[in-house]
Parts: C-alpha cells; structure tokens; sequence
C-alpha cells in the first residue's frame, strides 16, 4: 500500500541580501492510507515550504514526490488528475480558503463538477446536501455565501469541500489554530471521525502537542529545514530528544496546577542555565 | 468590519447628477425639439432669456439643447472608449497571471512600449489617416488606453493567486480557464468598477480636447468639445456659446470622478489595493 511519500526534498528561495536561503534540507515523510503523520514545528522550519512542495504548488530543487507510485512534479494527464482528486487540504484560516464569491453549494460541489463525478446539477445538490450532513451543518447552508458562517462552521465547509471528491489523504495545515478553543475539539472529533469512516490519510500540521498527542499515529518534527526527531507519538513525546520538542512540550498547558507549578520551576532553571551559557 | 456608511447628502447629489447626465445621454437626442440641429440665422446669438435659457449660437440654434443633445456623442463615446479598453486590459493581465513566466515579462515589456504611446498623438495620426471623425478618435483612445489598466490588474491578479482559496483550487485539479474565471477575477476586478468611472471622467476631457482642435467630433455635431471649438471666436461676443458646453464637460468629468471616488470608498474598504485611478 503507498500513499504519499516525500524523499529527500530540498528547497532554496533567494534570499534577501544575495545568495539562496535554504528552507528544506532533505526532508522525507510518508503518509499511507488510515494513517495520520502530525507535523510539528516553529514558525519558520520549512512546514508550509514542505507542505507546498508535497501537493505540487511548488517545485522542489531536488528531491521527489510520489503519490501511487508516480513522480507528482512530472505527472501530466490521468496520473495527475488521480493526484489532484485523492490528496487534499484543508488550509489554517477559513476565512481566507473558502472563496467568498461562491455559494456554499458551489464550494463544496467544485470538486464534484471539475472531475466528473456528479456532472448533473440536481445530482451534485444531493451529493453536497449529504457532505453538509456530515459534516454536521444544516443541507439549507448551501445556499448561503462563507461570509455568513462562523469560523468553525466555515473550517466545516472546508472539510466538506475537501472530502466531496473522496480523497485518500488530506493534509491539514493548522486547521485549528485559527479557532475558538470551545471549537477547536468538534473539528477535531469530525476530523477523527473522518479518518475512521473512510480510511483517510491524514498529515496534520500544529503547533498543538495535545493535538497531536490525540490524533496522531506517529509525528516528525522539523526544526531549519530538516526532520530532527520522528517516530511514534508517544515514543516522541515520551521520551524528547530533541531541544525543540521539550520546549514545546514545557509550553503545553497542563490542567494539574501541581504539575503546571513543577513545569514552571524547570522553565526557569533552562532559562538560567540558557542565560549561564552565553559568554 | 465596518458598516457600510450611509448615504450622505454629497453622494447623493453625485448619484443624482450622475443619473441625470446619463439620461441626457441617452434621451437627449430623442427629446431635443428639431431646431436643435437646423439653423436659424435670424435668431443668432440671443444672450439667455426665458425661451431660450442658455442663449442661442451662431446658426441660432438653443444652446441648452444642443449641451443635452451633446451628452450622447460627448459621455457615451467615452464609456465606450473606457469600456474597451479595460476589456482589453482585462485580456492581457488575464494572460498575463496564466502563462509561463518569460512570457509575462514578454507582455509587461510590450505594455510598457504601450505606456509610453499618448492617446493623443495616436489620435491625431488617426486622424490624419482616416480623416478626422469621433470613430477615429475612439478607435484611438481605445487601442491606446489599455496599459495601465493591464499593469494595475495584473498586480492584483497576481496577489489574489496567492490567496489560499486559489491554492486550494489548484490543490483541487480546477482547469486554468476555471481558476481564472471563477476564483481570480471575481475577487480582482472591484478595482476596475472604480477605475472604469474615474477614466471616463479623465476621456471626456481628452474627447473633448481632441474634438476642440478638430481632430475628433466635426461640426455640427453637438459633441461638447466640438461645440467650444465652434464657439471660440464669439466668446468675447456671445460668452455663453462656450460657456455651456464648457461647463457641461467640467461638470460630467467632476461628477463621475467623484463617483469613482464613492464607489472607492463603498466597493474598495480600507483594505482594497491599488491605487483608484492613475
């Protein structure tokens, strides 16, 4: 079984004062079908380049990208209609990846029209009135333009949009950091929901390790353009290698105000011991 | 968000004046009584007065007729020429978003070559060529006007494929003609709303200019500029002969560059890009 698989990708921007900024330096991941992948890392560590370059918005230097065994930067036709129908995303704000000029039926049944599934109208309207149920929005929703839903019900839309055409993996950029934390869990749950229903990849981007923690089979954290820690979630987060992910996970809230004293204290002694080690 | 502002007594005098104008235009030459167009030597130069409110001409027609009946050849040429040029800028920004990048370098230089080509001098060439006409003018100012709206669209064009709804598109697998049509431009072209109403402002004055030295509407046409034109030897005599088509062309140019300005401020919001006119 293979899914999506990143080897070895390196990407380079020109960089401000001369000479090429490298952002990915031979990062490589895969995702199978059911499985979810969380991605961890800090603004800046190559997530949304990698990302870019995974769905084929944008050319690695070097490197590859394969879905179902065909190289996605060089395929044309077939292959690549089959890339463009079975990966999707679902982007970090949904108020600026829904386009506000279409209507919620047009949005969700895009996918349907541009590759055949459901060419006839009144088909399509049955087939976006069921994706709207399942995702947990009223069928009357569709006539209504994204301007008019809150951002959790708009993320909804989203999911529904990227799901119509059947996808085999999503990737999901931050798809609730831009939400209300009361929100952030029905996402979640739907997107959970999602991946146990119809065997969905998933590669989830965040910044959130409870998250990952409850969505994810095994994680990868990327820190200056290269994958410094990966594995199964709790082997990772049981066991922190790397500087990065103890930061992060010291960052995270925890409701036990004992333990949240205790991580606390250990915050400020790396903070001293950070402090004690510059010259 | 802010709420839309209400309409305020200026806008609304801009509106009105607008709508007025824009029915001058259209059933100002259906209304204008028959001596609008013929001569009547007897009746020449009458200052204004109660019959005839802005005065009569040199061929004794009624001056405010003929403003009235000027409003079509004077606004519509204008909006016509506006129109096809922005279409055409449409195009090739359009174009321009969609190819490869070396030949969107390609078009940008060929705009520029268009940039630097002034309606004016094209106008006279035409002029010259075809024999001096409103059409020619307006076939002028129409293959000359283009560029800057292409160069204006086609940075937001480029800023809207960015956005995360167009990659989201693409991640999708829509065709390109899709992506353009249904994503790109919806969401590009509020710009042009506001740029179309103040170039039709900036093109009645340059029409009109055209046609006052003789290069665009001919005598006895009631296009404005001409009208001037055929009045400049009396203005120390019958003052109001140029006077009223002058005013006529300075109040449609103020009204509809005011109204690209309201629809600025209405359409653009504080967050719109682009300048609205050039």
């Amino acid at each position: 079984m293979t899914g999506l698989a990143v080897t070895d990708l390196c990407k380079s921007y020109p960089a401000a004062g001369g000479g090429r900024r490298e952002v990915l330096k031979g990062v490589s991941l895969r995702i199978d079908k059911g499985e979810c992948v969380g991605l961890i890392g800090e603004s800046g560590s190559g997530k949304s380049t990698l990302i870019r370059c995974a769905l084929g918005l944008e050319k690695p230097d070097s490197g590859r990208v394969d879905y179902e065994g065909s190289f996605v930067h060089e395929a044309t036709g077939p292959d690549l209609l089959l890339f463009r129908r079975e990966v999707q995303i679902v982007f970090q704000d949904p108020f600026a990846s829904l386009n506000p000029r279409m209507t919620v039926e047009e949005l969700v049944g895009e996918g349907l029209l541009v590759h055949r599934i459901e060419p006839s109208r009144a088909r399509r309207r049955a087939c976006v009135a069921e994706l709207l149920g399942r995702v947990g929005l009223e069928a009357d929703a569709m006539h209504r333009y994204p301007r008019a839903f809150s951002g959790g019900q708009r993320q909804r839309i989203a999911i529904a949009r990227a799901l119509a055409v059947s996808p085999r993996i999503l990737v999901c950029d931050e798809p609730v950091s831009a939400l209300d934390v009361s929100v952030q869990a029905q996402v979640i749950n739907l997107l959970a929901d999602m991946r146990s229903a119809l065997g969905l990849g998933i590669l989830f981007v965040a910044h959130d390790i409870g998250v990952v923690r409850y969505l994810c089979d095994s994680v990868l954290v990327l820190a200056e353009g290269r994958v410094v820690e990966e594995g199964p979630t709790e082997t990772v987060f049981g066991d922190p290698q790397h500087d990065y992910t103890r930061a992060l996970m010291a960052a995270a809230p925890v409701p036990d105000p004992a333990e949240a004293k205790a991580r606390r204290a250990l915050r400020r002694q790396q903070r001293e011991a950070a402090r004690g080690s510059e010259p | 968000m802010m709420a839309r502002p209400h309409l305020s007594l200026g806008d609304a005098t801009v509106f009105v004046l607008v709508a007025l104008i824009l029915a001058a235009a259209v059933f100002g030459n259906l209304l204008a009584p028959e001596a609008t167009f013929s001569s009547d030597i007897g009746n020449a130069f009458l200052p204004p007065d109660a019959q005839h409110w802005l005065g009569t001409d040199s061929q004794g027609r009624d001056v405010l007729w003929r403003v009235i009946a000027g409003a079509a050849p004077s606004l519509l040429s204008s909006m016509l020429v506006v129109t096809i040029y922005s279409l055409i800028g449409v195009v090739v920004a359009t174009l321009a978003t969609v190819v490869p990048r070396w030949l969107d370098e390609g078009l940008m230089r060929g705009t520029e070559i268009g940039l630097a080509l002034p309606g004016v001098i094209v106008a006279m060439g035409f002029a010259s060529a075809m024999g001096p006409s409103l059409a020619s003018a307006v076939i002028a100012m129409s293959i000359t006007g283009w560029p800057i709206t292409a160069r204006l669209l086609r940075s937001i064009t480029r800023q809207t494929m960015v956005a995360p709804y167009v990659q989201g598109a693409q991640v999708m697998g829509v065709s390109r003609f899709r992506l353009m049509t249904r994503h790109v431009l919806p969401n590009s072209l509020d710009v042009l709303i506001i740029k179309w109403s103040g170039d039709v402002s900036i093109t009645i004055l340059v029409l009109g200019g055209l046609s006052f030295v003789g290069v665009g509407a001919q005598p006895p046409s009631a296009e404005w500029g001409a009208m001037i034109s055929d009045a400049r030897s009396y203005v120390s005599t019958a003052w109001w002969t140029a006077a009223a088509p002058g005013a006529a062309i300075a109040l449609t140019a103020v009204s509809f560059s005011l109204l690209g300005d309201i629809l600025q401020r209405r359409l653009g919001g504080a967050g719109a890009s682009g300048g609205a006119r050039s």
